[in-house]
């Protein structure tokens, strides 16, 4: 649903930590696709590469706070959303499935 | 959720930190692609032109109704954390303002109606939210009377996901929306993949979208 907005987290994380927010263009040897503008640095909203997971009962999370759930190779996982808005995207596997879970 | 094998490479993806438009591009470490959500595939690099794999069966829904249903269910921890109390979406949903005013491209709804938008062989489609009310059997057009059933739970709020399947000719000529109802809960038919977004976000990309349900 919000898939666009996660530059403000971002913003709002780099401008916090005092890191400078000017967009880093690209390389210059690089081609931008049309219509599409660089407006933070890439790495900005950090993916997640090798996730971590804990048991459900051992979650500490509200019954009311939204998450991701996904079942593939009959494994269940989620991921709270509030969580994601910080790394937009976790790069998962289960089983022989590498998948990705996007917000 | 997308898969991840493409070709004979494992990609793994990150956010870009660019927009088109106003929506999320993905870039991938190994081939450094660009890959639009909104377009469902690779719109620069060297897969240019390859579809995204959208694998159908995510779904948005609060910890303790996923919990109910899924006891067994693993959970995401970053850094010791399963949770963040802070949302800094919340007046952004609330709001009927676009993302950094990107305009509205196509007036059929208002910029902010929340819509279920899918691909059939790669063509856009989208139903609004109020379309589907409480569950809707779609057709499919290009099909031998195959259909989609979309339902909501009602009063699951904006962010909770559409429930879409696959129906075949067969299913899809029960007139009865609460019989469709259980049997999908029972597990009787194909996820379709898809998902909800804004119309402005979506029809920007997507300006041949087929808009369903009006």
């Amino acid at each position: 649903m919000k898939l666009a907005v996660s530059v403000l987290t971002a913003l709002a994380v780099m401008l916090a930590s005092g890191l400078a927010i000017a967009a880093q263009s690209p390389p210059p040897t690089e081609t931008v696709p049309p219509r599409v503008k660089q407006i933070l640095p890439r790495g900005g909203i950090p993916a997640i590469t090798a996730p971590v997971f804990v048991k459900a009962t051992e979650a500490e999370i509200p019954s009311d706070a939204w998450v991701l759930g996904v079942v593939v190779e009959g494994q269940a996982r989620a991921y709270s959303l509030n969580l994601l808005n910080r790394h937009e995207v976790v790069n998962d596997q289960a089983g022989g499935t590498p998948f990705a879970a996007v917000w | 959720m997308y898969g991840r094998e493409y070709g004979d490479r494992v990609l793994n993806f990150e956010a870009s930190g660019a927009l088109l438009d106003a929506s999320l591009v993905m870039r991938d470490r190994e081939t450094d692609s660009w890959w639009s959500i909104m377009s469902s595939d690779a719109i620069g690099g060297a897969l240019e032109g390859t579809r995204l794999v959208e694998l159908p069966g995510s779904e948005k829904t609060t910890w303790g109704d996923w919990v109910r249903r899924h006891p067994e269910t693993q959970v995401l921890s970053v850094d010791g954390s399963e949770h963040e109390l802070r949302n800094p979406y919340d007046e952004y949903f609330r709001s009927d303002k676009t993302f950094r005013d990107q305009e509205l491209a196509d007036p059929r709804l208002a910029a902010k109606a929340p819509i279920w938008s899918f691909r059939i062989d790669g063509r856009p489609f989208a139903i609004a939210h109020q379309a589907i009310g409480d569950g809707r059997v779609l057709e499919l057009p290009g099909t031998d009377g195959e259909a989609l059933y979309l339902y909501r739970e009602t009063g699951a709020g904006l962010i909770a996901s559409t429930r879409a399947f696959r129906l075949d000719t067969a299913a899809a000529r029960i007139p009865l929306l609460s019989n469709l109802r259980e049997r999908a809960a029972r597990g009787e038919f194909d996820p379709y993949p898809g998902f909800d977004t804004f119309w402005y976000s979506w029809v920007a990309v997507n300006p041949d979208t087929v808009l369903l349900g009006q």
